[in-house]
């Protein structure tokens, strides 16, 4: 898919939420969901040439975003990365409004990558079919995962 | 009891759902993205030149695997992590063997001027390269535990299929 610039900052600007979101729940600082951030948009930006629009661009964005937060290999990074994002800080103690999403935070950090991603789409409300895709397993198992995960998040409580 | 539990549990769990909505809503409204450093960004030039080699390393690595799902991604990484393997033990089989060339053409050399005085540049020498080898050998730890995890999910999930 043909995709210039403008058009592309149109669509992160849409989906800055989901893509910020899903490198938080793989980051532990600031500085790594700023690095996971501007990685996952290169490679968004890298990929659109071999998105054909077979899925749906949300799906896509997701598995490109997911595939970037569970390859980068951390230990290259060099914690200089300019945010791309301005104006949010959801690892602030001081900011009142961040307790829910620290214990949210908490929970998924607690799972290993695979299971963060499998959970993260079924919050975002995907159907089994759309989970198995990104992730690359069958549905059944799936459903397996998810009931494992679900019974590790109570065990949190 | 235990019914009840159970079903506050399930009641919080669909809770988080609201919980993600609201961080989404969060990050859309407080989260100003800076489109000029975005442009800079997926141009390549934010780290300067040093950044530029990197990323082109980067891409050059994720460009193949774009289009894979999670576990095919995964699955190329434990790859990388057995070619490491390989490149390491062919690594340390020519620097050995450089090294014994090495020491030999130094100790040749240096022997004129007295056996004890080119011992000592040889112990020097080796002790050098003993303690970068230990180092080394560090990184290349670290490097491979940090695909661990990925590789235990990635047969978890190999049994289960």
């Amino acid at each position: 898919m043909e995709i210039n610039e403008a058009e592309f900052a149109r669509i992160i600007r849409e989906n800055k939420g989901t893509i910020y979101t899903v490198c938080y729940m793989f980051s532990k600082d600031k500085e790594e969901v700023d690095d996971l951030f501007q990685e996952a948009l290169i490679k968004l930006w890298q990929g659109c040439a071999s998105f054909q629009g077979k899925s749906d661009l949300k799906t896509w964005i997701y598995k490109v975003t997911l595939n970037s937060c569970i390859s980068i290999d951390r230990k290259k990074k060099s914690h200089k990365t300019q945010p791309l994002m301005e104006g949010i800080d959801l690892f602030d103690k001081n900011d009142a409004d961040n307790k829910q999403t620290d214990m949210l935070h908490a929970r998924i950090q607690r799972l290993q990558p695979f299971d963060r991603a499998i959970v993260l789409l079924w919050l975002e409300n995907m159907s089994y079919d759309e989970i198995a895709q990104i992730v690359g397993i069958n549905v059944k198992n799936v459903s397996v995962r998810l009931y494992r995960i679900k019974e590790q998040l109570k065990q949190m409580n | 009891m235990e019914t009840q539990n159970n079903t506050f549990n399930e009641f919080e769990l669909d809770d988080l759902r609201q919980q993600i909505e609201d961080l989404k809503n969060k990050v859309n409204k407080q989260g100003r993205l800076n489109e000029e450093l975005v442009k800079k960004a997926i141009q390549g030039k934010m780290r300067g030149v040093h950044g530029i080699i990197l990323k082109l390393a980067i891409v050059a690595i994720d460009v193949s695997h774009m289009g894979d799902d999670l576990v095919g991604t995964a699955n190329k990484l434990v790859k990388m992590k057995r070619n490491r393997v390989i490149g390491q033990r062919i690594g340390i089989g020519v620097a050995l063997l450089w090294l014994a060339w090495f020491c030999y053409e130094y100790f040749m050399l240096n022997s004129v001027y007295g056996t004890e005085a080119a011992w000592f540049s040889m112990i020097g020498i080796l002790v050098g390269a003993l303690i970068g080898g230990l180092i080394g050998i560090r990184i290349f730890n670290k490097m491979q535990r940090a695909n661990d995890e990925m590789i235990d999910q990635i047969n978890e999930f190999t049994h289960e299929q």
